[in-house]
Order: C-alpha cells, then structure tokens, then sequence
C-alpha cells in the first residue's frame, strides 16, 4: 500500500503537465510547417549524429588502452556540463560562429564527441577482438581493420546511433541558443507557445516528436546478442593522433572561460548586486531540492525493483517537449497559486529522473540482478532485499546521480523561465545575456554556477560520507 | 524417490522434454550432459526462475505449485551471486534472517561448518576479498544454513582448479551426508561421476534419464 502511493508520487510529475495541458487544450491542430519542421529537425539531428560518432569512433582509438581519470573526465566534461555552459564557451571562442543548421550541428558534435568515444572505447575494450590479431597476421592496413570493426559491431554502432539521435532529435537548449532562424520542432513549440499562442498547435508537434523518440527508443532496448570473443589486442587501437579531436571540446570550453573572465576582470564591468546574490540563492535552492527530490524518486524506484513494467516505463519515458512540460506546471501555479519554485523542483526532478536512470541507475541495478534472484529464493522480504542488498550498493550511484541532477538544474533555463515568468534564477539571467551577446559576462556568472554546482554535487557526496559512517 | 513430470521446455532451436523422471531424496545427484542441452535451463525451472507448468512431487508435495522462497531450496548460482557489500558471515547469516531462524537452531551447525570450510578467521571479511574458492564455500554454507528441503548446485567447480574442486566436493559430501539434504549438481567434469555423485542424470537429445 505505502509502495504503491509512493509510486503515484514518482509517477505524478511525469504525468501531471499533460493532463493539464489535455484539460485545457482539447483540439490539436497541425501547423503548416510541419514537413519543414520535422526535416529541420531530422536534418539537424542526423548531421549531429553522424559527426558526432565519426569523430568520437576516430577517437575512441585513442582511448583503448587505460588512461588516466583526470583525461577521460576532460573528455566527457563537455557531454555532461548543462548545454548553457558549453555554448557559452564556444560562442566566446568562434567570433565567427555559423548561426543556423550547422552551428546546431557544430554544438552537438563538440559537446557528444568525448561520451561517444568513450562508448566506442569501452565496447572495443569489453569485446574486443580477435579481429586486431587476425589483421595484423594476415598483414591488414589500418584502413581494412577499421572496417571489418564496422561490420563486426554494427548492431552496437547503430545503437549508439540511436541513443544520440534520440537526444539530438529532442534537444532545445542549443538550437534555441544557436539556431537562430533554423526552426527545430522543440524551438517551434516555443515559439508557437510564446509568440503565436497556438497552445494545441505546440502540443500537436510536441506529440509527434515524442512518438519518434519513443519508437525510436524500443529499438534501443533491443538487447545485443552479438557477442565477439575477446582477445584484446591494441595493435591497430593505438593512435595518440585521434586524441587531440578528444581534447578539442575540453580545450574550447576551459579557453572560452578563461578568456571571457580575463575581459571581464580587465574592463571592470562585473556587477554582483543584491539582485544576483537572490538570483543566485533561487538557484542554489531549487538545485538543493532536485537533488532532494532525485533521491528520493531512486529509493522509490530500487523499493519496486520487483516492478519490471515501472522499470521499462521510466527507461523508455521520454518528456513530450521541454516548453510544453513548463507550460503545464505554470497552468498549475496560475490556478491554483501553487510556489513556482516548488513546481519548477518538481518539474525539473521529472525531466531529469528518467534521464538519469537510463543513464546508470539501471544498469546498476541490472548489475545485481542475481544476488536479489538469490535473496528472493532464500525467502527474503523485498524490504530486507532493498535495506541490506539494494540500498548499500546503489547508494554510492544513487547520490551521484543526484549531484548530477542537481549540477544539469543550475544551469536549465527553459523549464524554469516558462514556469516563474521572471527573471528568477541565474541560469535565466545568463541566457538573456548570451541573448543580448555579451558572452563574456555571461560566462563569469556561469563561473558562480558552476561553483554552486560544485559545493552542491560534494554537498550530496558528504551525505553519503554521512550515510556510510552511520551503517 | 521425488518426481518431476511433464516438463517441457521450447525455445527458438532448443528443446527439452522430461515426461517423468525420478529423482532420488538422497544423496548427491549429478545432472550431466553437452552444454546447451538445458541442464541449468532445468535447474532453474525447479528454483521456480523459469516459468513452466510442471509436477514436481517431493515428500508428498508438489512443489512446483509453491512461489519460489516457499519451496525452500538451498541454491548455488554458477556465479555465485554473493552480497558484495556484506561480509562472509553476513553473507551466510542473511539466508537464516529471510527464514526467520532463530541463532539457537543454526549456532553450533554454523560452528562447525565454518571450521570444515576453513572460513572461520575470514568471517569478518568482505566477501570481495575472497578466492574463488572461499567464495564457492561461503555460497555453500549461505544455501545451507536456511534448513533447505533441497540443495541445488549449478556448476560449483567450474572456476576451480583440481585441489580447490577436492576441497569443495568432500566439504559438500561430509555436509550433505551429514544433514541428509538431497542434493542436486550440474556438472561437466566426467570425474564428477565416479569420484562425487550417489546417483546420475544424463541429459541428451532434448531428455533426462536416469544412469543405472
């Protein structure tokens, strides 16, 4: 009973916005622009995709022998920073930016290009291969082993396709910073939602774009079967040279910044006010709570870890659009006076939930699958599986993923703006900023979020300090 | 004797089919047979893992129509499958705590079995820490001290070398023999036979026979 009410408070924020939304907006009606929306959107995602994993598959060479903590968290710092940050720093460091499809494209790639090596490197590492010793035997070019890994892994290859796709096809932050003229669905909805108020319109296209993800998505859980011997060789892995495309992300994202506070601090027109101390302190409070709330959510999702539909539910759950997930909780405040912030905490802890799941807590729980099958058949209760198995091994993922949550909330600005209106948190001030192209002082009060990030991400990494001292 | 009936497994190029078979409740039985031929496919239909509508009477119950922790089987994973946050005695202890035992019925059985085993002076030791054969005996002993109606072991020596397996299948006949808990092994070492087992299965061509 008591787990079946915490469920409904998991599944209540991922639900709320829509039966919201369908209360109020009963007719949906297709834009126009649809076909030139959804190729936008394909084109940009495609393009993305493709760059993304050619660069980080040339990479990923580089990355197959061991290396050091400190250079593979360079090379996936751009995958994980919230897109604010990145975009921040490339637009300080390409005076020349390509606004539109390819600037869209040229984002993507950078900030994917460490994840997708990584990937790529793993796989090789884990599965890889007898192919390297049998090429290097029978005297192959670098380029001909290249490609029989291309047609041994080409099931995993078209995975990893997918799952970028699928993040490329629903991304908002970046074609909303740098896409300018270049209509995506996402960007559309916005605009359908601020400028034109064609709410049903915006909810059409948000059920369209979601329809893909999700179908998209069922593909991606298709488990692979193909499984190669391994025999690791670096033989042909080996390729210092892919390494500097690896670096390039970091490099542009630690330059911008430095360069921007260096004129910043030269010209002298910093100003930290009351203002932003308040903005800065909403920030850091809604933050603060996500986490809360993330944590809260993984101890009710790893309490029904015996619910295997909940489990796929939330690995397939795909949000139907940013803005319109805003647009359902500011109903909610404007109707029945709810706190802003409260809602934005829920909101946000919904968007990101899911995401994190799929992202590790999943494949940690997958990981440990036959101790509670163990636990089960020795007659153990599920209360006993999840205090003395589950909760002691996950909680070190568990408090990371909400550091992590809570990192991606300072720097969200879509959900957040829909929901108070107002200029309330910093992230919301920056991205005016980077609106108005002052760049350079955008990035400084980034730096503040980013120190925010920081204190709060070992602020949940004390809590399980605490925790594990206790037990 | 136990009875196990009607028995049909069916996947894409796989079959196995077991009308009736008889199962000794007692002693140690192997199951032998090819790899792929469904031997821990079996294991798991009788651990209630595998969903099947099959009989399997024991002691005048058909414990096939029981949930899986109501048929009270003492069970060793290939993998072992260990609490890795928890140390050896945790480990053990956690199949008495499920069953609600009290330390009364289990103290000096436990005694005795971690000085056979050699694990008395690891007990407070995580379980990471351990050989694979240590791990292999705490596994053991964590299967055993739940008082189970039936021991199953799927492939316990596979990761061992030749001393290590010794070690492992006297430790299994003395406590077995001892408690008088029917045992069932999946096995591929041919030596298993003649050296370990009471009685053997041998599984071929999608059946299970009895070796007389």
């Amino acid at each position: 009973m008591v787990r079946r009410a915490l469920l409904l408070f998991l599944l209540a924020p991922l639900f709320f916005p829509y039966l919201v939304l369908v209360t109020y907006f009963k007719n949906f009606e297709l834009p126009q622009d649809l076909f030139s929306l959804s190729l936008n959107t394909f084109c940009q995602a495609f393009l993305s995709t493709a760059f993304t994993l050619i660069f980080g598959f040339l990479g990923s060479f580089s990355l197959v022998q061991k290396r050091s903590w400190t250079l593979i968290w360079f090379i996936l710092l751009p995958s994980f920073l919230p897109s604010l940050f990145f975009v921040l720093a490339v637009l300080q460091m390409i005076k020349q930016f390509p606004f539109g499809l390819w600037g869209i494209v040229m984002v993507h790639t950078l900030s994917g290009i460490g994840l997708a090596a990584v990937v790529f490197a793993t796989l090789f590492r884990e599965k890889a291969l007898l192919i390297g010793e049998l090429c290097y035997i029978e005297g192959a070019s670098s380029l001909q082993f290249v490609f029989k890994i291309i047609q041994n892994f080409k099931i995993e290859i078209f995975l990893i396709f997918v799952f970028f796709f699928v993040q490329y096809w629903t991304s908002l932050s970046i074609p909303l910073l740098v896409g300018q003229q270049f209509q995506t669905i996402e960007t559309a909805i916005s605009k359908q939602i601020f400028t034109t108020g064609k709410i049903e319109s915006a909810m059409a296209l948000a059920f369209g774009e979601s329809l893909v993800a999700i179908l998209l998505l069922l593909i991606y859980k298709v488990p692979i079967h193909k499984r190669v011997q391994a025999l690791t060789t670096d033989r042909f892995l080996r390729g210092k040279i892919f390494l500097g495309i690896l670096l390039i992300p970091g490099v542009i994202y630690f330059a911008g910044n430095f360069f921007a506070l260096v004129l910043v601090f030269k010209n002298k027109k910093v100003i930290f006010d009351f203002e932003i101390l308040k903005k800065t302190l909403m920030s850091l409070q809604i933050s603060l709570f996500v986490g809360l709330f993330i944590f809260i959510f993984s101890v009710i999702m790893l309490l029904n870890f015996q619910n295997k539909t909940l489990s796929k539910f939330i690995f397939g759950y795909i949000p139907l659009s940013t803005i319109l997930i805003g647009l359902g909780y500011m109903l909610l405040k404007i109707n029945y006076g709810l706190s802003p912030a409260f809602l934005t905490v829920l909101a946000l802890a919904g968007y990101f939930f899911p995401m994190l799941y799929r992202y590790q807590l999943k494949e940690k729980l997958d990981a440990i699958d036959g101790q509670i099958e163990a636990a089960e058949l020795m007659g153990a209760s599920s209360w006993m599986i999840f205090s003395k198995i589950i909760f002691p091994q996950l909680s070190n993922t568990i408090f990371f993923l909400c550091g992590l949550g809570a990192f991606w909330t300072l720097g969200e600005f879509a959900i957040t703006r829909v929901i108070f209106g107002q200029e309330q948190t910093l992230a919301i001030f920056i991205q005016n900023l980077a609106g108005q192209y002052r760049i350079d002082l955008a990035i400084f009060y980034e730096m503040i979020l980013l120190l925010c990030g920081i204190l709060i991400f070992y602020f949940f990494n004390g809590l399980r300090y605490v925790l594990y001292q206790k037990s | 004797m136990s009875y196990i009936k009607n028995l049909n497994i069916q996947y894409d190029d796989f079959s196995l089919n077991i009308e009736t078979l008889e199962v000794s409740d007692q002693g140690i039985t192997l199951l032998q047979g090819p790899s792929g031929i469904g031997k821990t496919t079996f294991l798991r239909c009788l651990m209630g893992l595998e969903k099947n509508n099959f009989e399997w009477e024991f002691q005048g119950e058909n414990l096939a129509a029981l949930p899986p922790p109501q048929r009270r089987l003492g069970v060793v994973f290939q993998s072992v499958e260990l609490f890795s946050n928890l140390t050896v005695i945790e480990n053990i202890l956690f199949h008495a705590r499920a069953r609600n035992l009290s330390p009364e019925a289990y103290r000096k059985k436990l005694q005795r079995w971690l000085e056979v085993s050699g694990l008395e002076k690891k007990i407070n030791q995580k379980v990471q820490t351990l050989s694979g054969g240590e791990k292999q005996r705490v596994a053991l002993l964590r299967a055993l001290i739940g008082k189970p109606k039936i021991l199953l072991l799927d492939e316990p020596f596979s990761a061992l070398d030749q001393r290590l397996k010794k070690e492992l299948r006297d430790l299994i006949k003395e406590i077995v023999r001892e408690e008088k808990i029917p045992c069932l092994v999946v096995s591929h070492d041919e030596n298993d036979a003649t050296n370990f087992a009471d009685h053997v299965i041998i599984f071929e061509n999608g059946h299970a026979r009895r070796k007389q």
